[in-house]
């Protein structure tokens, strides 16, 4: 072991103690709030997201090139920054996610030096590739394996007081990702058997993978789905190929294994939760922002929601657009925050926060959104 | 009979059936109906294909298919519009910036300009803002539009303006942006002409900014 991955570990060792005496320090830690959210009982205060990898990754000096990309540690550690710096709720390692299993299958990628990974070649271009196919062992393969093990040692390390959100690449973005997404978008229409023949062969790989978070006491695993989303596909070919790639995993492992999310508008949601999809499994209803990506949710949105979400009695998950908070001010963060809880609760549970925070976003942004989370967050909430 | 086909060719399109709008255009050209008039056929009916995918009946797979058909026919058309000296509606040189390899939403800006009746010069992805200056300086068209995916390479849409206005080009052409992490405020406050949140509202943007910059 290197000098240099000697003090890695202990920096791991040393900011997995400092989130521990500071959760046990506080009324509840971010596992008991988070608990209270699922459950649908009143923390303390509302649980904060702030899932923030790739930033802090960046903010303690970490390149996100091949070296980092294959460096579990690092994860681990650019992960537990995250969670000590901005006091967040949950763990989540989320970094690359939609180009493991992609690589493994035979996907090339490049690993810039301050952006996420990228597909610099689909592992698949013609029906007569399916036939070379692989489904890959997450337990051996590439960075499959790293992320078992970066989940594991979170775990080890934070995971009686933090709920760590282990992820896998959900089976329609895997696909889309390995035959390239516009062409894979294309094939829906140009090719549909293709497109299944594909989503099978990724369905079978993404099941192992779930199964093997699940062999770690990972469950529920978090199943990332930016491409099957309903700003892309239509409710059909979300059903036909998101949902029923959801359905063959839930067969295959038993309900409780998973939970996914499909990223798109709400009403899309609330009709796939109210449909009995496996994806949501009660304890994820997220909130995005507007079609268009750029502007905060509307006031008859989150109300409709919250609406929505009691009459299926499950929480809501509500995240701010990155971009949002990353071009704003620390004024604006706060006012919309209070905004958002003020119309989302107290009467019903829900987390807020971030899931994703952009490189680049300045450090008073996010602060400013703890921040307000905690100051307007505070049970009894009066606003 | 050549109403049946230019109908066909519509179909076509509105379907996206690229190898169908292929085979009728060269049925279309050899009854002699004139590559111009066959292009606008083929905006109007990606028109329709605007219009569902608005009113939430089409989705990207039915744009991009659409688009393929638009992009395939225009392959066939484009030299003979050269020589009939037929004029589009204006010219756009458009690409992904540098660092950045996300092109699904330039290519449907792409097809949407093309069904605008755009003549539609594409640079691709990961563009240095020098490409686009060298592509403007050859083709002269009235808007660069550049998009960016992700937050990272956000700021290169600056630095493609900065170029522009540097080499005195941008007096000559319309800067239009877009992408994820990008909002209309940020446009503006770089200095950006228009600024689109899709593909449909892009087209829209582009000639409206033709028309401003035509005095129409």
């Amino acid at each position: 072991m290197s000098w240099r991955d000697k003090i890695i570990d202990k920096e791991i060792d040393f900011l997995a103690e400092k989130i521990r005496l500071r959760a046990e320090s506080e009324e509840m830690t971010p596992l008991q709030r988070f608990a209270c959210m699922v459950t649908g009982q009143e923390p303390d205060r509302l649980p904060i997201a702030a899932a923030s990898m790739e930033w802090s990754a960046h903010y303690i000096g970490y390149q996100l090139n091949r070296d980092f990309a294959h460096d579990y540690k690092k994860w681990v550690h650019a992960a537990l920054v995250g969670v000590d710096r901005f006091g967040g709720d949950m763990c989540a390692p989320i970094y690359d996610i939609y180009n493991i299993g992609p690589e493994e299958m035979g996907a090339e990628i490049i690993f810039p030096e301050d952006a996420i990974p990228e597909v610099r070649k689909p592992g698949v271009n013609t029906p007569e590739d399916l036939k070379k196919l692989k489904v890959p062992d997450p337990y051996k393969d590439g960075r499959m394996s790293l992320m078992l093990e970066a989940c594991k040692l979170l775990r080890e390390k934070i995971g009686d007081v933090v709920p760590i959100l282990a992820t896998v690449n959900a089976p329609f973005s895997w696909a889309a990702n390995l035959r390239g997404i516009y062409d894979y978008l294309a094939d829906l229409k140009r090719n549909p058997k293709f497109a299944r023949d594909l989503l099978e062969i990724v369905t079978e790989a993404a099941t192992g993978y779930v199964k093997a978070m699940n062999d770690h006491g990972f469950m529920p695993v978090l199943l990332a789905d930016a491409t099957a989303t309903s700003y892309l596909l239509s409710p059909k070919q979300l059903e036909d190929y998101g949902v029923w790639s959801y359905r063959k995993i839930e067969e295959a492992l038993g309900p409780g294994s998973f939970t996914g999310t499909i990223w798109g508008d709400f009403e899309t949601q609330a009709k796939f939760t109210k449909m009995g999809v496996p994806s949501f499994m009660g304890i994820t209803n997220y909130t995005y922002c507007d079609r268009t990506g750029t502007d905060p949710l509307k006031e008859e949105d989150i109300l409709e929601q919250k609406r929505v979400a009691k009459e299926l009695g499950v929480p809501i998950m509500t995240s701010l657009w990155g971009q949002w908070v990353m071009v704003h001010t620390p004024r604006e963060i706060d006012e919309e925050i209070k905004r958002v809880i003020k119309l989302a609760g107290p009467d019903w549970p829900f987390m807020v926060g971030v899931f994703y925070i952009p490189l680049g976003t300045p450090v008073e942004n996010i602060d400013a959104l703890v921040h307000a989370i905690k100051k307007y967050g505070k049970f009894p909430i009066h606003l | 009979m050549s109403k049946d086909l230019r109908k066909k060719l519509k179909d076509a399109v509105i379907d996206g059936e690229p190898d169908a709008a292929k085979d009728t255009i060269q049925e279309l050209l050899n009854t002699g109906v004139s590559p111009s008039d066959i292009i606008k056929d083929m905006c109007k009916a990606l028109d329709v294909v605007g219009k569902k995918f608005e009113n939430k009946e089409y989705y990207i797979p039915d744009l991009i298919m659409s688009g393929e058909a638009m992009k395939g026919g225009m392959e066939i058309l484009q030299p003979l519009m050269k020589a009939e000296k037929a004029e589009f509606v204006g010219s756009v040189v458009i690409g992904v910036v540098e660092g950045d390899v996300h092109d699904i939403g330039k290519n449907l800006v792409a097809i949407m300009l093309r069904g605008a009746g755009f003549e539609v010069h594409d640079l691709g992805i990961d563009n240095t803002a020098e490409k686009f200056v060298e592509q403007a300086k050859e083709v002269k068209p009235d808007i660069v539009a550049a998009s960016a995916y992700t937050s990272t390479s956000m700021p290169h849409l600056r630095d493609v303006l900065t170029e522009l206005r540097k080499s005195g080009v941008k007096d000559e052409v319309c800067y239009l942006i877009g992408g994820a992490p990008t909002t209309e405020d940020w446009a503006m406050s770089i200095g950006a002409d228009g600024w689109a949140g899709d593909a449909v509202e892009a087209a829209k943007v582009a000639s409206k900014l033709v028309n401003k910059r035509r005095g129409s």
